[in-house]
């Protein structure tokens, strides 16, 4: 290319962007002298750095003019770094990795053996989820350690000689904390009698008041920091059991790389750090102690005599105690983290049990009293017991309800949660029966109120209103007119996002543009038809058979090709929360540019709708793609205009959804919602009654003959999407970063 | 060329196969068989839905006669046509007509994927009326007392184009098939596949794994029927890893990640 040509070329790449001529000229010049493939190479690089940072694109084609050491095959990797570099340290950092032309980052690459979180993290979160039984979100942290839903763990390990070593590590240490959950540890509480024992062993006087924690337990030995890290090994073992006997081969390969790691960590300055690391180290070569070897359940009951015992004698060591170096690779126990968590999850367990058996309670007792003339008053009256059913000894027992002397089964749900509590618990609270029995003769629990007047006067509609009901589960209907919906438009925007996204989603749009095509071609051979190509011979022998059988011959006896036409509408309501801030929001963009190409690609009908609003009096839509309408410039510039807003009522926004999609003529309809989180509007729209109004637009949509599914990016999500979209009618996504590609191999499953 | 009518006989299960009952479905379907009313069978892949009508036939003692649907599966395909042979033309039953001729079992697997104008042929059959009009013979069969109809499907992420019409599923009786706990899935791989226990508790619990990927983007888990065939593999003398591998999870995706993760998995368990 000569000057004239890789200006072009340049101004093509960074479109719309258009920097001064007199910036770029000499470097374009100087860029036009080199070999030509040395120019391909160089300008490949361009799309990626330059959304990011205009000055680090032009110092990079700078350094690529002088000298790259990097050869062409590590180049994107080598940006990849400079962008990470970039967005840590700014220019100045990103300038030290790229002036000396990569040299650095080569050297690095070749010496190093650390495992970073980010290269692993794609599947090891995998595996986590896998290890868990449901998906727990990783994130980096400092020291490894967990709250039962998260999961962090140390951004780089680098304590053995090579990759492999370090990334049995990885597994290991998370496969240990996920131990930790599997096993209890974090419901483990010490009682009365052992906060005493330490009390009278160390003669000090606890803090009244204070309840029985782990944290209280640990603060009242002489240096809690110590007595946590030995409750912390003792933990280990139990998880190392747990590894040794559900993942042998994990245990297998932990055992390969063991004695390397133990050269690297086993040195500690001071000597009670030095008994300490040899402890955790025991544990880590073999967590069975000679007696226990064959009972992985292990002693975990009563842990906390050993622990007195066991601190007793590493204390006597002396000196101060500082963590040795194997804890901070293994990571701590998170127990205010994981109470937190526990509470939050008790929470949601008792609001639904009582829901859930209220309900069945007024349920039983309407029979009742339609039976004998009773009222429903009786129900405080009622005997009821949960009684567990099944063999002594037996691991799993189904709970039975008992009431006025006769047994009723608990739905699946419902047991469900009464297991969870009991497993929690040991026992189902009174409170909690209690609870439900008020539900069931109130009908409504405690805590919440009629926000008919709470909203205050409401003014009447502007004009442009749509007016839509909401239900209220409490007074089991519909509240008439009661949100005001508006479609609002969606300023025209002019910015690189959409070619910058479709320049990353370059590849993936290529190999979905190709699927999504042949969905499209949906052509098929169809034989027994009036008229076609070819004859269709079995129709033929067929009808030539009917003919001698005496019979009414068919006419139909040809083969023709025949394109199918799909008859099919979709419709995507996108959140426009103020929760979506930030790279949620970035990613919700490029997963509506990645959808918008597919479904070009597909020809199918389809509309984009954004909701956002306050309060019942303002619910918004806004169109960013009608279902009528082309995809062309104006939807690409609405959907870089898309920022967050205000709430997510979500009612309101399907009723309305459901209403324009309603009026197309396609045979098969389709709503889908894509949300980052609980429906909630700053009023009293949250809860359950959030989710029950939710809940009844979708079934109000389905009843009219629309397929309903939601997209959501929740962590919490699992606990009410099944709720509201029904199981198999909902998809979550733990890693937000996958939004573009998951959302649209849905619509591909479920259309094809 | 000579058409040979299929026997019936073939269709007759001679010996009992395997099936651990994880609920009440034998007695519930038994009582159904009794009272003449078709069953709608719904569960994941590979979770015994077919080995359980087996089972039915065998404790029924009547033929079993399976048609796998399939998008261009014809009503002539179900019910029957004229061949021609020789000089003359020969009626052909088709799997459906002599199931109820015979008094058998008629499974339709896999329901929803045959074309709606297929399915409505066997309106008349489930509901009280039992009859299957033959058009072309001018014919109309009342199915015997023995006679049962059965649908299955699979509930999980459906094309939305693939459904079943309710006018279709509210004539069944519906049992809900699902895999059963780790104990007894132990038990069926163990016996199935004619490994240790130990071996079947440890495909069972990468099983497990499995499904919990559920919601991160693998549409299913690994099935019963996949954790036997690796234990088979593994019988036969392959390597365990190498069994699981090709056996279970280069079945389950094709996704880098989800490879990657399972193949993990799998070197975690083992």
């Amino acid at each position: 290319m000569n000057e004239q040509a890789c200006k072009e070329r340049f101004y093509q790449l960074i479109h719309p962007s258009h920097p001064n001529e007199w910036e770029v000229e000499d470097l374009l010049g100087r860029l036009a002298g080199l070999p030509a493939d040395r120019q391909e190479v160089l300008l490949d690089q361009v799309s990626p750095i330059w959304p990011v940072s205009h000055s680090l694109c032009l110092a990079f084609l700078e350094q690529g003019v002088r000298r790259i050491a990097v050869p062409d095959l590590l180049l994107a990797d080598w940006v990849r770094a400079l962008l990470q570099r970039y967005e840590r340290d700014g220019l100045r950092g990103a300038r030290t990795l790229l002036d000396d032309g990569g040299v650095k980052f080569l050297a690095s690459r070749e010496q190093s053996s650390a495992v970073t979180l980010e290269q692993i993290a794609p599947w090891l979160s995998l595996f986590v989820a896998g290890l868990a039984g449901e998906a727990m979100e990783l994130t980096a942290g400092q020291t490894a350690a967990t709250d039962t839903v998260t999961l962090r763990l140390p951004p780089e390990i680098d304590c053995a000689g090579d990759g492999t070593a370090n990334t049995v590590l990885y597994k290991m240490v998370a496969a240990v904390h996920v131990g930790f959950v599997r096993q209890g540890t974090y419901r483990l509480v010490p009682g009365n009698n052992d906060l005493a024992a330490v009390r009278m062993r160390f003669d000090v006087t606890p803090p009244s008041g204070s309840r029985p924690s782990l944290a209280a337990y640990f603060a009242l030995f002489p240096e809690p920091q110590l007595a946590a890290d030995l409750f912390f090994i003792d933990e280990c073992r139990r998880a190392m059991q747990w590894i040794e006997s559900r993942l042998p081969g994990l245990a297998r390969q932990w055992r390969s790389v063991f004695p390397e790691l133990r050269q690297q960590l086993a040195v500690e300055p001071t000597s009670i750090g030095t008994a300490v690391s040899r402890l955790a180290l025991a544990v880590l070569h073999d967590p069975f102690e000679p007696d226990r070897r064959g009972d992985p359940s292990g002693a975990a009951a009563n842990p906390w005599p050993a622990l007195l015992e066991c601190y007793r004698q590493v204390a006597d060591h002396g000196g101060a105690y500082r963590r040795p170096l194997i804890l901070e690779m293994l990571g701590h126990h998170d127990f205010s983290g994981a109470a937190e968590q526990l509470e939050t999850r008790r929470a949601l367990v008792r609001e639904a049990f009582v829901r859930q058996l209220g309900r069945l309670l007024a349920d039983h007792h309407q029979q009742a009293s339609e039976g004998n003339g009773g009222t429903a008053d009786q129900v405080e009256a009622t005997q009821i017991m949960l009684v567990e059913e099944g063999e002594q000894g037996q691991t799993t027992c189904r709970l039975v309800l008992h009431i006025d002397n006769e047994n009723c089964q608990l739905p699946d749900e419902l047991q469900a949660l009464a297991a969870e509590i009991l497993q929690d618990r040991g026992r189902i609270p009174a409170a909690y029966i209690a609870a439900a029995v008020g539900v069931a003769g109130g009908g409504v629990s405690s805590g919440h109120h009629d926000d008919a007047d709470a909203a205050g006067p409401s003014p009447g509609p502007a004009p442009g209103a749509r007016l839509v009901d909401e239900w209220d589960f409490r007074r089991n209907g519909y509240r008439k007119n009661w949100c005001a919906v508006y479609e609002k438009e969606l300023p025209l925007v002019q910015s690189n996002f959409v070619a910058a996204t479709l320049q990353n989603y370059h590849g993936v749009l290529l190999r979905l543009r190709r699927q999504f095509e042949m969905m499209r071609v949906d052509e098929c051979f169809v034989g027994r038809q009036r008229e076609g190509d070819e004859l269709d011979l079995d129709a033929a022998v067929e009808a030539r058979a009917d003919r001698r059988a005496s019979t009414a011959a068919s006419d139909r006896l040809f083969i023709r090709l025949q394109r199918n036409e799909r008859d099919l509408a979709s419709l995507f309501l996108v959140d426009l929360s103020n929760s979506t801030r930030g790279w949620v929001g970035t990613v919700i963009k490029e997963a509506l540019v990645v959808l918008c190409e597919a479904m070009a690609a597909a020809g199918d009908r389809y509309g984009i709708y954004g909701f956002s609003g306050m309060r019942r009096s303002r619910c918004e839509l806004f169109p960013i793609k009608r279902l009528d309408e082309p995809y062309g410039e104006a939807v690409t510039r609405r959907i870089g205009s898309i920022a967050p807003r205000e709430y997510t009522r979500l009612g309101p926004a399907i009723r309305r959804g459901a209403e324009l999609l309603g009026t197309s003529d396609a045979r098969t309809r389709l709503l889908v919602t894509l949300t980052d989180g609980k429906p909630e509007d700053y009023d009293d729209y949250k809860g359950e009654y959030a989710v029950e109004d939710t809940r009844k637009a979708l079934l109000e949509a389905r009843g009219s003959g629309l397929h309903a599914f939601g997209v959501t990016i929740d962590r919490q999500a699992r606990d009410y999407l099944p709720r509201i979209f029904g199981s198999d009618h909902y998809l979550l996504i733990d890693q937000v970063q996958q939004l573009p590609l998951r959302m649209v191999d849905l619509y591909r499953h479920l259309t094809s | 060329m000579a058409y040979q009518q299929q026997s019936i006989e073939d269709h007759r299960i001679s010996s009992e196969p395997f099936y651990l009952p994880l609920g009440e479905e034998v007695s519930i379907a038994l009582a159904a068989a009794a009272r003449r009313l078709p069953l709608l069978l719904k569960g994941p892949t590979g979770c015994g839905k077919t080995r359980f009508m087996r089972y039915l036939a065998w404790r029924l003692q009547r033929p079993l006669v399976t048609v796998s649907c399939h998008d261009d599966l014809s009503t002539s395909d179900l019910v029957g046509r004229y061949l021609i042979k020789g000089d003359d033309t020969v009626w052909l039953d088709g799997p459906l007509t002599r199931a109820v001729r015979v008094g058998g079992i008629c499974y339709l697997d896999e329901i929803v994927e045959a074309r709606k104008d297929t399915t409505v042929v066997i309106h008349p059959l489930a509901d009280d009326r039992r009859e299957l009009p033959i058009e072309k013979r001018g014919e109309l069969l009342t199915a015997p007392d023995e006679f049962l109809l059965a649908v299955s499907y699979n509930p999980g992420y459906q094309s939305v184009l693939k459904d079943l019409k309710p006018s279709t599923r509210q004539r069944f009786v519906s049992l809900s098939f699902d895999y059963p706990d780790e104990r007894r899935e132990a038990l069926i791989v163990s016996k199935e596949a004619g490994i240790e226990s130990s071996l079947a508790l440890q495909l069972v619990r990468l099983g497990a794994m499995s499904r919990g990927l559920k919601d991160s983007g693998l549409p299913e888990g690994a099935s019963t029927r996949l954790l036997i065939q690796a234990g088979l593999l593994v019988q036969s003398g392959i390597d365990v890893q190498t069994a699981c591998l090709v056996g279970i999870v280069e079945s389950l995706t094709d996704d880098p990640d989800l490879l990657a993760a399972l193949k993990e998995m799998v070197a975690a368990v083992f």
